[in-house]
This record gives structure tokens, C-alpha cells and sequence, in this order.
């Protein structure tokens, strides 16, 4: 045996006498330890610059109070921290924000949550956890339980949802069948004054995974209070090495919608159908392009989402604040969420690396409503000269006109400059 | 007469020349599968440093834990840098995904992309075994090296050909070059530095590549702490992506 090491390190190290010898010894972390504490993060510095426009009901969202026709900027300062204490069978996991902003610093958590896993086949979690349920990019038809989504940067994920929660799951040594897990998930109603929860209100959902066939399955359903119940489904495979497409479908009960009964609005409850088809492409000069087409038949036609508009605007010109402040409260979800109209298409191209250009990776996004034509154009550039520093600059302009989607939005123009620094 | 024994003179040059290629081919894939065993364990844990270097001289550095169980799962989690940390990589056969823990879910990739952004690719830092992958489609002698021509089993493999030089002495991999379907070189790995990683696995430590297409860039993957070990399949799972490092 030594003869035959000896052999082979004498034939390689002939190889290797014309390359420069590289110290192969690298130092590796918590190798040997089990109970481990970590704590990492990062400082985000970020510059919101924003025009608003002279007519917009989108002022009852974030820039509420704001002058109209001026440029309003907003500093964010914020420092993430991810705290970690692991075991082979426990652990917890936090990652708090702390937001030192000019004249309103506030501290939260994105997630926070203890962990007991038993077995490679089971594990509970407890406390407030980010959950991504479907394939899609921009939207997601089957995202029962995910927080709702940034229109620039639908991608990311921030904060997670109180839950207590079960995957049971089993892994297969089979070309054909990888593997399946079921997801059980409890979710606590409202917060109540006592300090309890509002048990009566508890949502229960469920999703079963599977890996066959090289397609990703996923089922999914909500047992939602109030009668809002949904069902759904998602898949994903490559087509071609270079082509992934993906699905997703849902069917949902009880959707409250607000609704023009005579000329004033009433909530109301609709049943919807949600599908979406996507793609993601890697072309041979590696761009990287992703397209959408999403459909909500309980969304509202550019026509039903013209009169809410008008209706806002109405009130807001002849209200009083008590009246305004009703406003806010009854359409906020509203204004806030992408997605309240019916048809939508999502385009993103990402170039890592264009003309040589090192470390910088541009990306552009197109978020076309269909129904009533409006618009979020938004890119992205990246630069990342040395490890765990990153400089991302992206504007973002809202087009269309005064009665929809994009167009009543509180920002005509909005440019974020933020500076990320990871240790 | 003379014509039924041409027929079965005929027949049976024909059938020895069919068993002796495909006895060849049974011989080299069996060399190939030598090769592969002679790199990696089938089944095992390892660190690897990967360090890519630009043309203006920066390095990028990323320390990954990699494991890999029979001939087709492998699964890699991200310890440095701090920006990249537990971001965790799985392959199963064909398919990969990446999963990013700010956003929540694994998103499928494909095996040209480069999660690192440098020379290696998914494929190259989530490789399989060569006999999983490709054929020998040809075994040549060069002094004291085996020249193998690879040709891929399938579209989705990364590379369509791969020429590979192994010493004779021990069926250790010495070089690799990788080839398009238009029979462009695409790029060359470089094995050294040979390290005896403990029960009996000897390899060079060090693997450094080159590319044409990308031309003064270089990418070094050094291999560390390479220990045989079984896993239960659960790990080699989506739902379990998230959990790997709680593993480690």
C-alpha cells in the first residue's frame, strides 16, 4: 500500500513541478463541534429617493401626509442580525432588523423560531417562520401562507408568519421516486387583547411534496376560518438543460372583495380560480430570462378597479380626515398588493457579467398589468468587487394612467441605492 | 455448400468483432469506474475551497461542505463567506436547485450556471462520476498515460466530450479537457498536488481550470477532509435543503 502511494504521489508531483503550489490547508469552522452558537448579518445602508405624483389615491399608502409634485427621500439604515443556537436534535433561530431610519428607529423580527427534530424524517417548528409555498417568480398562485410580495424585488422574502408547525418526510433510493414530505401547519388567528390568540379564527394548511419523474410536485390546500378555503397545486421540471418551466393552479372560497353595490363600496365574497405559467431560460451568452403570465379571475377588470380608484380619489378631495382615515383602513390591502386585477405578465432579464464588466450583474423587470395596460419597469445593478460587500442601485417607475393599477400608485419614480456589508 | 459456410464465416467474424467492442467497451467503462473510485469514495463528506481568480488578480473565496451518496445525489452548503452562508446546492441525476435561505424555497438551476460565478460551473462543483455521465467511446496509450475519449450519455450533461489523461500507475486523473458539441474547448481542469486523504484514498488535492472561453480567469478547487460515510436519503431532498447545515 505504501509502495502505491509512494507510486502515485511521485508520478502526480511530476505533473504538478510546473504549477505553483497552492497551501491546500484552509482552516474549516466548527468542524468537530455539535452545540453550536452563531451569529452573522449584515449592515444595509439604503436611499429611497421618491417623485410623487399631483394626483394619486396611492397617498394612502406609505407616503400619506407627503407634499404632492416633490421629491421625498427616505434613509434606512439597517442592521440584520441572524442568531443561531444548534443541536443535533433542537435548535433556535432568530434574524432580527433593526431599523435606525432619521427620526423613527424601530426593532422586529423577520423570523424567530425554536426547532425539535427527532429524526432526518421529522421536525416541528414553533414562532414566526418565512414560508415560499409555490414555483412562480413574480406571483405565486399557490402561496397561501407567504407574505406578501415587493412588485421590484418579488424574489425576496423578508418577514414570516406566526406558526406552529410538522414536516413529516422520507427520502427513496429509486431513479424514479426521490422522495415526499407532508407539511402540517397551524396558523394562530389574530393577536387579542388579553394576549392571547383569537383560537376561534385558527387556519390550518397542508402541502404534500413530491420529487417523481425529475418534476417537482407540490399539493397544497387552507382550511381557513370564515369559510376562505383554498386548494392548489404546483410543478416544475427542466424541459431542456437550459429550460426550466414551471405551473402552479388554485382554487379558493369566500375571497373577500370589495365590490360597488349602487354607488358605494361593499366587501363581498367571491370564489376564484388562479393559475400561473412560467419559464426560466438560460441562453448561451448567460443571460438569464424569466417570463409569466398570471390570472386571477376574482381580480377586478381595469373597468371595477377604475370606479375604486375614482371613488378614492372622490372621497379624498371632499373628506373629511375621519373619512380618509376609514379609507385607509378599508383599502390599504388593497393599494398595497400586486396581483388585485386578473391578468399579468412578469419579464426578467439578468446579465451577469455584461462586456467584461466584472463583478457587475444588471437585471431589468417588467411587470405588465393586461387588463388596463400600466406598468412597473424596474432594473437592478449589482456590483460585488470583494467578498461580503455589495452595492445594488435600482429604479423603479410606475407608468399608466390615473385610473389604474400602476399609474395610481404613490411614486411616479422611485430609485434605491443600497449598500450591503456581510460579516 | 461454399456459400452457406461464406454465411456462417461471416456471421461469426461478425459476432466476434460485436463481443470483442463490446467487450472493450465493458473493460474501459469497468477502467472508467476504477478512475472514478479512485477520486472520490461513492459515498462521502468533504471540504472544498474554491478560489476564483480574475484577470486584474482579485480572488474570490468560498468554503463549501460537500457530501455525495451513490452515483447520482450530491448536496453542497456554502460556510464562507458570510454573504453566501447556508446557501445549500443539491443534484439529484440531472437536477439541481439552489436554495437561498432570504428566499425560502429551492429554485431550479441548470448545470451551465455557475453558483460561484467563476470557471466552475454547477456541474464541475456538484460532479458526479464520470461513468455516470459519460462512455468511453475510445482508450488510448501515451507513455505512462491512458488517454480516454468520453462522449456524454445524454443532452443534459454539461459537457458533450471529455478527454481525459490518467497514469497508468494507480488509474489516477491527471488532466481534463472538456469539448462542446461543435468540438470547442470549452476548458481544462489541471489535478496536482497529490494528498493521502486516509483509507487508502490518494488524489491530487488540487484542481485547477482554465478556459478559452473566458481567457485569464482561473478557478482552483482545493479538496480537504475527505471521509467515506453513509446518509440516509432524506437528506438528498428538497424539503430537506433548509435543514443541511443542522446536519453538518
Amino acid at each position: 500500500m505504501k509502495r502505491f502511494i509512494m507510486v502515485v504521489c511521485a508520478a502526480l508531483s511530476c505533473a504538478a513541478a510546473s504549477a505553483q503550489d497552492i497551501n491546500t490547508d484552509f482552516n474549516i469552522p466548527r468542524e468537530q463541534e455539535k452545540d453550536v452558537i452563531s451569529i452573522n448579518g449584515y449592515f444595509s445602508g439604503n436611499f429611497t429617493g421618491v417623485v410623487i405624483p399631483d394626483y394619486a389615491p396611492g397617498f394612502l399608502t406609505d407616503f400619506f401626509g407627503c407634499d404632492e409634485n416633490k421629491l421625498t427621500n427616505i434613509f434606512h439604515l439597517d442592521l440584520v442580525l441572524t442568531g443561531e443556537y444548534a443541536t443535533e436534535y433542537t435548535g433556535f433561530f432568530c434574524r432580527s432588523v433593526t431599523d435606525i431610519r432619521q427620526d423613527d428607529p424601530s426593532f422586529g423580527f423577520y423570523e424567530i423560531y425554536g426547532r425539535y427534530s427527532p429524526s432526518y424524517n421529522l421536525c416541528f417548528r414553533l414562532g414566526k417562520i418565512i414560508h415560499n409555498w409555490g414555483k412562480g417568480y413574480a406571483f405565486n398562485a399557490v402561496g397561501f401562507i407567504n407574505p406578501v410580495k415587493d412588485p421590484r424585488m418579488p424574489e425576496t422574502l423578508k418577514e414570516g408568519i406566526l406558526v406552529l408547525e410538522t414536516q413529516l418526510l422520507f427520502g427513496y433510493a429509486s431513479d424514479l421516486f426521490t422522495g415526499w414530505a407532508l407539511d402540517l401547519v397551524i396558523i394562530p388567528g389574530e393577536m387579542i387583547a388579553d394576549g392571547g390568540f383569537d383560537i376561534e379564527n385558527t387556519d390550518y394548511a397542508v402541502k404534500a411534496s413530491f420529487l417523481i419523474a425529475d418534476m417537482d410536485i407540490d399539493l397544497m390546500g387552507r382550511y381557513g376560518s370564515e369559510g376562505r378555503h383554498q386548494v392548489g397545486g404546483d410543478v416544475a421540471f427542466n424541459l431542456w438543460e437550459n429550460l426550466e418551466v414551471h405551473a402552479e393552479g388554485a382554487y379558493a372560497w369566500n375571497v373577500p372583495k370589495i365590490i360597488f353595490a349602487g354607488n358605494s363600496p361593499q366587501t363581498g365574497a367571491v370564489e376564484s380560480v388562479r393559475f400561473l405559467f412560467g419559464a426560466r431560460y438560460l441562453s448561451p451568452w448567460n443571460t438569464t430570462v424569466i417570463l409569466e403570465y398570471f390570472h386571477n379571475s376574482a381580480g377586478y377588470s381595469a373597468s371595477e378597479y377604475g370606479d375604486l380608484i375614482q371613488y378614492i380619489d372622490d372621497t379624498m378631495a371632499a373628506g373629511s380626515e375621519r373619512q380618509i382615515n376609514i379609507l385607509r383602513r378599508d383599502f390599504l390591502p388593497l393599494l398595497n398588493k400586486t396581483g388585485q386585477m386578473r391578468n399579468y405578465l412578469y419579464l426578467k432579464l439578468i446579465q451577469p457579467e455584461p462586456f467584461d464588466l466584472l463583478y457587475v450583474t444588471p437585471a431589468a423587470a417588467a411587470l405588465l398589468n393586461l387588463d388596463d395596460l400600466s406598468l412597473c419597469v424596474s432594473g437592478s445593478l449589482s456590483y460585488k468587487p470583494v467578498n461580503n460587500f455589495e452595492l445594488n442601485v435600482g429604479p423603479c417607475f410606475y407608468c399608466g394612467g390615473d385610473c389604474t393599477e400602476m399609474g395610481s400608485k404613490a411614486v411616479l419614480f422611485q430609485i434605491d441605492v443600497e449598500l450591503f456589508f456581510y460579516f | 455448400m461454399k456459400a452457406k459456410i461464406m454465411k456462417i464465416n461471416g456471421l461469426f467474424i461478425c459476432l466476434l468483432v460485436f463481443s470483442t467492442v463490446s467487450a472493450f467497451c465493458q473493460d474501459a467503462q469497468a477502467l472508467l469506474v476504477q478512475v472514478d473510485r479512485n477520486l472520490m469514495p461513492e459515498s462521502y463528506e468533504a471540504y472544498r475551497k474554491i478560489i476564483d481568480i480574475e484577470p486584474d488578480g482579485k480572488r474570490k473565496e468560498y468554503l463549501v461542505y460537500s457530501i455525495k451518496k451513490g452515483k447520482d445525489k450530491t448536496a453542497m452548503l456554502f460556510l464562507a463567506p458570510a454573504s453566501e452562508k447556508d446557501r445549500v446546492m443539491l443534484r439529484i441525476g440531472d437536477n439541481m436547485w439552489l436554495y437561498i435561505p432570504a428566499v425560502g424555497r429551492p429554485i431550479r438551476q441548470t448545470s451551465l450556471q455557475s453558483v460561484t460565478g467563476g470557471i466552475f460551473n454547477n456541474a464541475d462543483i456538484l460532479a458526479l462520476d464520470l461513468s455516470v455521465e459519460y462512455n468511453v467511446s475510445d482508450i488510448s496509450q501515451d507513455g505512462e498515460d491512458y488517454i480516454f475519449n468520453l462522449k456524454a450519455k445524454t443532452q443534459s450533461v454539461a459537457y458533450d466530450r471529455v478527454k481525459l489523461r490518467v497514469f497508468k500507475k494507480g488509474l489516477i486523473v491527471s488532466r481534463m479537457e472538456c469539448y462542446s458539441a461543435t468540438d470547442i474547448l470549452l476548458k481544462t481542469l489541471e489535478f496536482t498536488q497529490p494528498k493521502d486523504f486516509g483509507g487508502g484514498l490518494v488524489r491530487p488535492a488540487v484542481i485547477e481550470t482554465t478556459s478559452p472561453v473566458h481567457k485569464g480567469y482561473r478557478s482552483i478547487m482545493i479538496v480537504s477532509k475527505v471521509r467515506q460515510k453513509k446518509f440516509p436519503d432524506e437528506i438528498f431532498t428538497l424539503p430537506y435543503m433548509p435543514r443541511i447545515k443542522d446536519f453538518r
